[in-house]
């Protein structure tokens, strides 16, 4: 195209008329030579003109038009080629846009699903937050609600079997993290963690439990050998137990087999080898009492020492657990030593008849009863065995005083003729006696003994009443019978006003005197006024009335009788004595004779009061006669 | 009442003997008064057996010491001693039994001869549920109680516990009215003392005239 324009623009020149100066100037100006594209212009115009002529120019033209043309055409065909490569270029453009357009989705795709990976990662990262922090709080929870392992050695205990002293804080830590998981568990009540921890510490616990009964067994076996000083852990495992009643009574029981079987080894050898160099008690078997009263007092020691042993296994245990446990073990510990005590003091029982012996026996059988019942419990067999022992003494010696008083009470004879009481009274209330002073001395007092002590004083008096009675039937006199009757009745008084719980028995002897005091009495002073002949002016006195006339002028109350009689009565005061009732004097208790012989004359006189009253009466006309006043008869009979 | 026993619990002593033949059932008779029980085969009494019970007569206390005595022949003459200072005597029969009623007159003799003259006298015909086995009868009770003067006359049952505790309160009642009107008797007859503790001296002539008496 550069070419074709300075062509043109040179003919425009030359064609201008006006501005046609110009263009000359211009064109004379233009150093043509000195213009390249003009000497390229020339050299391509050159070849094409060969001739120079009018036509040159239109040739030219022509030709360079042609050949315009033809570059043009050339142009335009090199020109679609290049339309084609663009056209595809542009395919090929258009297809990279359209996989770039791709590849941008795929990445935007790529893009969202990353942003999904995102978020789940965050996610995940929250949860392993939290699940860390669980973890941490699961940790602190095990640490707290489980044991340690040192605890869980512990609690399985030693090799030897026993426990050692760091046994009891791992148990009581079981006890507090089972609890503690029993309160969690009342706050929420389905967390299950809670549920498992107290169903591992319970099953822990049990075991541990179980290894601690097993120990305490060892230990107790070990114990029943030596006598040592009970080591701490003992009285800890003992206390351990307080909240499985059920081991902690198993434990004792198995305590108290080994104690059992050692205080029953200690008992035979004190029986039969004797202690500490002394003599065995065997050898004492002759001697009921000291038999029976140093094997209860060796009983009664071992049940002491067991009691301490005991009390000190148990110091660690709250006082209740002790009160409830202690009297059952002690009465375990005790029961085959009853058995023992009870063949031995059977044996020395038999064929032993001797009242006292027997009473003092039943005696110490009750010392000992009061003393150890509160140590072992009134439902031991040792305080069961003794009142047994007891009861059966008691039977045996009452059946054996009853015997006795049989015995004696069957050789009784018929009184003397003293009226004194015959031998076998004097034996029976010596055999009271004796009893009853073995009772006094070793009463307690109470109900018992009071019934005890009736019935010791039945068992002799009342045969002795019934014997004395039926003695005296084969007496004849009614005054002798008195009199005798009297002085048995007077020995039983005397030795009954000497003991307590008699007053019954003392106003039935009393009662039984006075009756016969009142037969002496009335029989010696009927001896005395009949003696005199008094008797019948006494009863015609009584009888008469004065209707009857003058008392003198009845038949045997006349004046000479009267005085006769008067005569008589007399003497009789001058020697008081003369016409009493000889067997009178053969009461023994000065008392009761003076007694007797007080009212006979206060009933003398009484008689003669009426006589004298009669007599002094001028009615009755006696005259002369010289009676003594009442006054002075009482004087001379004092 | 002279007698002074440490036993303050009583206004009035009496003293009751019950006498009969053996088997009368006077054990039986006195077991119901005291106990309230009755025990159908008793032992035969040896001598003399003693009981006490207290019964309130007009607002006082009395006490009865009542003295059941062997019916055997034997002890006659021991038991009576005891009527010397009785002031109250229980006569038994057993109204089955014929030979028991006969013998009263006997044991009112002995009475006679040594109780006291104002001895307070009761026939009892025992064992009246053997209504059936009746020989001696009601009336013949009465008789004799009018015959000797007996304060009353009642037929008893220690089994059925009829009429026991009757007959002793109406005894109790007696001699307590009887020692009340007693105590003025006493000041008017000179210087004799007609109470439980001394045997009047009546009861001494009576021994030598009762024969003069009835």
């Amino acid at each position: 195209m550069e070419n074709g324009e300075p062509e043109k623009v040179a003919p425009a020149s030359f064609s201008s008329a006006n501005p046609a100066k110009k263009k000359i100037d211009k064109l004379i100006a233009s150093k043509v030579h000195n213009d390249p594209a003009f000497a390229e212009l020339m050299d391509y115009v050159s070849p094409i003109v060969s001739d120079i002529d009018i036509h040159t120019e239109r040739r030219l033209m022509r030709k360079l038009e042609q050949r315009e043309l033809e570059l043009n055409k050339e142009y335009l065909k090199e020109f679609e080629k290049v339309n084609e490569h663009v056209q595809k270029f542009s395919d090929k453009v258009t297809a990279m846009h359209k996989i770039c357009a791709d590849l941008t989705d795929q990445i935007q795709q790529n893009k969202e699903k990353t942003q999904d990976l995102l978020n789940k990662t965050s996610a995940l990262q929250n949860r392993k937050k939290v699940l860390e922090l669980k973890q941490k709080t699961i940790d602190d929870f095990l640490a707290k609600f489980s044991l340690t392992e040192a605890e869980e050695k512990a609690l399985d205990g030693n090799a030897d079997g026993r426990v050692s002293s760091d046994f009891f804080p791992a148990l009581d830590r079981a006890h507090s993290i089972y609890e503690q998981s029993k309160q969690l568990l009342r706050t929420c009540a389905n967390h299950s963690a809670a549920m498992g921890v107290m169903e591992e510490m319970s099953k822990k616990m049990e075991a541990a439990y179980d290894v601690l009964y097993r120990s305490i067994q060892r230990e107790c076996r070990v114990l029943s050998t030596e006598m040592v000083e009970v080591k701490g852990v003992i009285a800890e495992s003992f206390a351990a137990l307080k909240d499985r009643q059920i081991l902690l009574k198993y434990a004792l029981d198995d305590y108290a087999n080994a104690r059992k079987n050692n205080a029953m080894r200690a008992f035979s050898d004190i029986l039969t080898r004797g202690a500490g160099g002394g003599k065995p008690l065997e050898v004492l078997s002759h001697d009921p009492l000291r038999y029976t009263g140093d094997m209860l007092a060796w009983i009664y020691e071992c049940i002491g020492s067991e009691k301490d042993l005991l009390l000190l296994l148990l110091s660690k245990c709250p006082p209740e657990m002790i009160r409830e446990h202690e009297q059952r073990v002690l009465a375990s510990i005790s029961a085959q030593l009853a058995r023992t005590f009870k063949v031995r003091v059977e044996q020395t029982l038999t064929g032993e008849h001797e009242s006292t012996l027997l009473y003092k026996l039943v005696s110490i059988l009750a010392f000992y009863a009061t003393k150890i019942e509160p140590i072992v419990g009134a439902d031991s067999d040792l305080v069961q065995t003794i009142d047994e022992l007891q009861q059966l003494t008691l039977n045996i010696f009452f059946s054996g005083l009853n015997q006795t008083v049989h015995k004696i009470l069957t050789k009784m004879g018929t009184p003397d003729y003293d009226l004194l009481p015959v031998q076998a009274v004097h034996q029976s209330l010596m055999l009271l006696k004796e009893v009853l002073d073995v009772h006094d001395s070793t009463s307690s007092g109470g109900d018992e003994s009071k019934a005890r002590f009736d019935k010791m004083v039945a068992s002799v008096l009342d045969p002795l009443y019934r014997s004395i009675q039926l003695a005296t039937t084969q007496l004849h006199s009614p005054v002798d019978i008195s009199v005798y009757t009297l002085n048995c009745l007077s020995s039983i008084h005397s030795l009954l006003i000497l003991y307590p719980f008699t007053d019954k028995r003392i106003e039935v002897a009393l009662a039984l005197m006075s009756g016969h005091e009142d037969t002496l009495i009335s029989e010696e002073a009927s001896a005395i006024l009949s003696s005199t002949g008094l008797i019948p002016i006494y009863q015609k006195a009584m009888a008469h009335n004065q209707s009857q006339g003058p008392l003198s002028s009845i038949s045997e109350a006349d004046a000479a009788t009267v005085k006769r009689a008067l005569e008589s009565f007399d003497h009789f005061l001058a020697q008081p004595h003369f016409g009493r009732i000889d067997q009178v004097a053969r009461i023994s208790n000065i008392k009761v004779r003076e007694r007797v012989h007080t009212r006979t004359m206060e009933n003398v006189v009484a008689a003669y009061s009426i006589i004298h009253s009669r007599l002094v009466d001028p009615f009755n006309k006696y005259e002369g006669l010289e009676a003594k006043t009442v006054e002075q008869v009482r004087d001379l009979l004092k | 009442m002279n007698r002074e026993d440490g036993d303050d619990s009583f206004d009035y002593l009496f003293k009751v003997v019950l006498i009969g033949d053996m088997g009368v059932g006077k054990t039986c008779v006195v077991q119901r008064f005291r106990n309230g029980t009755f025990v159908d085969r008793q032992g035969t009494t040896i001598g003399v057996d003693f009981t006490m019970k207290s019964l309130i007569v007009d607002g006082k206390r009395v006490k009865l010491q009542i003295w059941d005595t062997g019916g055997q022949e034997r002890f006659r003459t021991i038991t009576q001693s005891y009527y010397r200072s009785a002031n109250g005597i229980v006569l038994c029969y057993d109204i089955t039994c014929k030979q028991s009623y006969e013998s009263l007159e006997r044991w009112i003799d002995d009475v006679s001869k040594f109780a006291a003259p104002n001895v307070v006298k009761v026939v009892v015909g025992t064992k009246a549920d053997l209504e059936s086995e009746r020989i001696v009868q009601v009336e013949d009770g009465e008789q004799l109680q009018r015959r000797h003067g007996m304060l009353t006359f009642i037929e008893t049952s220690a089994k059925e516990n009829t009429n026991v505790d009757k007959t002793f309160y109406r005894l109790a009642e007696t001699l307590k009215r009887q020692h009340d009107a007693g105590m003025s008797i006493e000041s008017q007859i000179e210087g004799i003392r007609l109470n439980s503790g001394s045997t009047p001296v009546g009861g001494l002539w009576q021994k030598y005239e009762s024969c003069c008496r009835y």
